[in-house]
């Protein structure tokens, strides 16, 4: 069923690509994750806006839903967004965009992947193994990429493996996405829409835990079973509070939650970064914006051995994160309570990230769209 | 120590210096400093640049007595602490990243000169970018002779490492024209080990609308075409020594050429063929020093070049006003007395200075007494104007005028190199001047 969908979208995108002209002032973003636009594309758009004269095409995950009420907008995807798609100077994409596979851009469009991570941590995209099917369709997908921008020099053959493109088409242009936490602005308006709704929490230490979500689902479950809220929050202490973030999908049971504060459904999650003090994480990139703001991460990770079979990394685990590895409460509240490891943060902190400013999106902007070469 | 110091002369340029310091204000690069040299400006360009400085402290400004442009730069490069360098004149800006990207590129490279891409503006250009510039931004490694080079002397797409530019002591020699080549090949030839470019940074230069008529005569007068001269000269003696050390792999016979070709190519594109606009001494020293020029030419280049330009007869090229004015390539009649000094604007911007214009009397009281010391204008009596203009016309392509009308400034010059028999081109010249016309000015040839 979706390839016959994603046929039909190539097939008018193809033919609005062979018909129209490309605009050069036309700029579409494609976001599969989320509707809020603030990540690296929103981030972008607002570089661009800066600039003016461009007009914006957004295509997000609401437009490939398939449901009755949705019927008008799946049409306009089809039939308004594929063309415009097809006449756009410029793409941005933060995630894989699998309808892409069999779309024919003009030469004169410049399609650019942001990617919604930073630096390299799991392996991805082409570096991990995939059902044949799947893997042919990014390859094909990859075909389409003028480039793929990533946070450091030295991550460039990592991005480069993952999306089967040449070094020197992996731009270290830095993170878009992280121009948002070096704006002073930002971080006051953070804290205060956070403590306006969780007032109670003025004056505390903030630890967020974020747990990767596993494709399996009994593995989801044991997440919750495995991290006692309740016994890390007596542990801390009462000048602590733990917050959770689980992903959307994790339905927690109501007991889970004893002993911390639910915040899945905050909205934006750099604002927590902005506001959290620490961090409790298994695999998950989040990772990376807590050492970015030198901040201390504990890697409480019971599952290791089991989830590396299921998703590699690409150097030794506890060797590389930036921050110490536990597995068990009693070691997570020690570690958080223990001083910060500065160097092992700056070691992590200097490989992945080539900028600590909020310039990314301008750099992007400016070597992508402004300064085009042709 | 900051990274990039941005020096900027700036005089009386209240109209576009708060755009050049925003450039700066919104650069990715941190721990810049902007070095301006107020070269005595008697309008409101201090005030503004002190709302910056107020702001921004990194921002300085110092004030001379008007001396010039290149004193002004040389003064800014004392003021100067950065570990690299840039000159940005007031009326132009810099990409966002561009002092990132010089900083980058020099850090990595080593260099002594980074050079950038370079996008002409303004004038109703959006931003046309310079192919020679290009072709050296993205270069990794630049040849101190490569030929480019010697095509881009716009000082501001070039970042230099400060203390070894100081170092050598070259600085910005006081020419009125031209003193940006000379300053830039002088430092090349002073054995500069490494140039590189960088695709990042790019410098927007601002082209000023040109005015029409006689007023653009002060771009073209005695005093600028010797400094053109003597900048070229300057980088002809440079060149010709730094040659003495060069490898062998350079072709040191082609690189003089290709100098004394730009020289002879601007002095005759810049200066005689807007002779009109110029003094007559202006006129003389171009025929003159062409002269000399050519001599120094290879005989294939010479020829070359004649024939590119042969609306200009320059194997005998004329050595005055005087001369020139004695075999048109065409004369224009202009049957019109009310609106003559509108016509004679649009006329006297053609590109080739080799034609007549014949009004008729009752016209010369109402046009500025200039138009009437061109040796190239004749006055004819009212009565029976045009039958005694045609017979009277030193060419006998003959354009009549009678209203104003937008003129393309190449059409005399193209309709001279057009490839028709001499003949029917005379026979047809009236309606081939209006079908050119039109063509060039609703750009349906380019």
């Amino acid at each position: 069923m979706k390839k016959l969908i994603y046929a039909i979208y190539a097939l008018l995108f193809n033919i609005s690509a062979k018909l129209f002209k490309v605009k050069k002032n036309r700029v579409a973003f494609v976001s599969m994750h989320n509707e809020s636009f603030n990540d690296s594309l929103g981030e972008v758009r607002r570089a661009l806006e800066e600039k003016g004269g461009f007009e914006f095409v957004f295509i997000t995950r609401k437009d490939l839903e398939v449901k009755l009420k949705n019927v008008p907008r799946a049409l306009s995807f089809f039939f308004v967004k594929s063309r415009k798609l097809a006449t756009s100077g410029y793409v941005f994409l933060n995630d894989n965009f699998l309808p892409m596979s069999g779309c024919h851009f003009r030469k004169e469009t410049t399609v650019v992947q942001l990617w919604h991570a930073e630096g390299v941590f799991k392996k991805f995209g082409l570096s991990i193994e995939q059902p044949d099917e799947v893997r042919k369709n990014e390859i094909e997908s990859n075909k389409r990429l003028s480039f793929v921008i990533c946070s450091s020099k030295n991550v460039v053959p990592f991005y480069a493996e993952a999306f089967g493109i040449s070094d020197d088409r992996a731009l270290p242009l830095g993170s878009a996405r992280t121009d948002w936490f070096f704006k002073e602005e930002n971080l006051e308006a953070a804290k205060e829409h956070f403590f306006e709704r969780y007032p109670a929490l003025q004056g505390k230490k903030l630890v967020l835990y974020a747990p990767t979500f596993r494709d399996d689902p009994e593995q989801n479950e044991k997440i919750l079973e495995h991290f006692d809220a309740k016994k890390l929050s007596n542990l801390l202490g009462d000048e602590y509070a733990v917050l959770l973030r689980l992903h959307p999908q994790i339905r927690p049971k109501e007991t889970g939650l004893d002993g911390a504060v639910d915040v899945t459904q905050y909205q934006d999650v750099r604002e927590l970064v902005a506001v959290c003090d620490a961090l409790i994480t298994d695999y998950s990139s989040i990772c990376m914006d807590f050492s970015l703001l030198d901040k201390k991460t504990v890697f409480f990770a019971f599952d290791l051995e089991e989830y590396r079979k299921d998703r590699d990394f690409y150097f030794d685990y506890a060797d590389y994160v930036p921050g110490s590895v536990t597995t068990s409460i009693e070691e997570t509240a020690k570690a958080i309570a223990a001083p910060f490891d500065r160097e092992k943060n700056e070691k992590f902190k200097q490989f992945n990230f080539d900028y600590c400013d909020s310039f990314s999106a301008k750099r992007i902007a400016e070597r992508i769209v402004f300064n085009h070469r042709n | 120590m900051p990274k990039v110091s941005v020096i900027i002369p700036a005089y009386n340029s209240e109209q576009f210096i708060g755009e050049t310091l925003d450039c700066l204000v919104r650069q990715t690069l941190d721990d810049i400093e902007a070095v301006i040299i107020n070269d005595g400006s008697t309008d409101s360009t201090q005030s503004i640049i002190d709302s910056y400085s107020d702001k921004y402290p990194w921002i300085k400004s110092y004030y001379q007595e008007n001396a010039g442009v290149s004193a002004a730069r040389n003064n800014g490069l004392t003021k100067a602490t950065g570990k690299y360098v840039v000159f940005l004149d007031a009326d132009d800006t810099y990409s966002d990243t561009s002092l990132e990207a010089f900083y980058k590129a020099g850090e990595a490279h080593d260099a002594d000169i980074v050079l950038g891409r370079l996008a002409t503006f303004g004038d109703g250009i959006k931003g046309e970018y310079s192919k020679v510039a290009d072709r050296l931004a993205e270069k990794d490694e630049i040849d101190p002779f490569d030929i480019d080079l010697i095509w881009k002397f716009l000082v501001g797409n070039k970042c230099y490492n400060r203390e070894r530019l100081v170092a050598s002591g070259v600085e910005f020699p006081l020419f009125r024209y031209c003193e940006e080549g000379a300053f830039f090949m002088s430092y090349v030839y002073s054995g500069v080990k490494k140039l590189c470019g960088t695709m990042d940074a790019c410098m927007f230069y601002r082209r000023h609308t040109k005015k029409q008529g006689l007023s653009v005569s002060q771009t073209v007068n005695i005093g600028l075409v010797r400094s053109f001269t003597d900048s070229l000269n300057m980088i002809y003696d440079g060149a010709k020594k730094a040659l003495e050390k060069a490898p062998d792999s350079v072709d040191k016979e082609t690189y003089l050429q290709e100098i004394v070709y730009k020289h002879t190519h601007i002095l005759i594109m810049q200066f005689y063929r807007l002779m009109w606009h110029g003094d007559d001494e202006c006129a003389e020293f171009c025929s003159k020093e062409f002269k000399r020029l050519r001599a120094l030419m290879t005989p294939e280049r010479y020829n070359k070049f004649k024939n590119a330009e042969n609306d200009l007869h320059l194997d005998t090229i004329a050595q005055s006003k005087e001369e020139a004015a004695q075999k048109p390539n065409a004369t224009f009649i202009i049957k019109n007395t009310d609106e003559c000094e509108k016509i004679l604007a649009t006329v006297y911007e053609q590109y080739c200075p080799l034609f007549e214009v014949i009004i008729p009397k009752s016209a010369a009281g109402k046009i500025p007494p200039e138009y009437l010391a061109m040796q190239n204008l004749v006055v004819l009596d009212d009565k029976g104007f045009l039958k005694n203009a045609k017979k009277k016309a030193r060419s006998r392509n003959r354009v009549v005028l009678r209203k104003p009308k937008t003129l393309d400034v190449r059409v005399i010059r193209l309709l001279y190199k057009l490839g028709l028999p001499a003949k029917l081109k005379t026979a047809f010249y009236p309606l081939l001047f209006r079908l050119m016309n039109f063509v060039l000015v609703k750009k349906i040839i380019k």
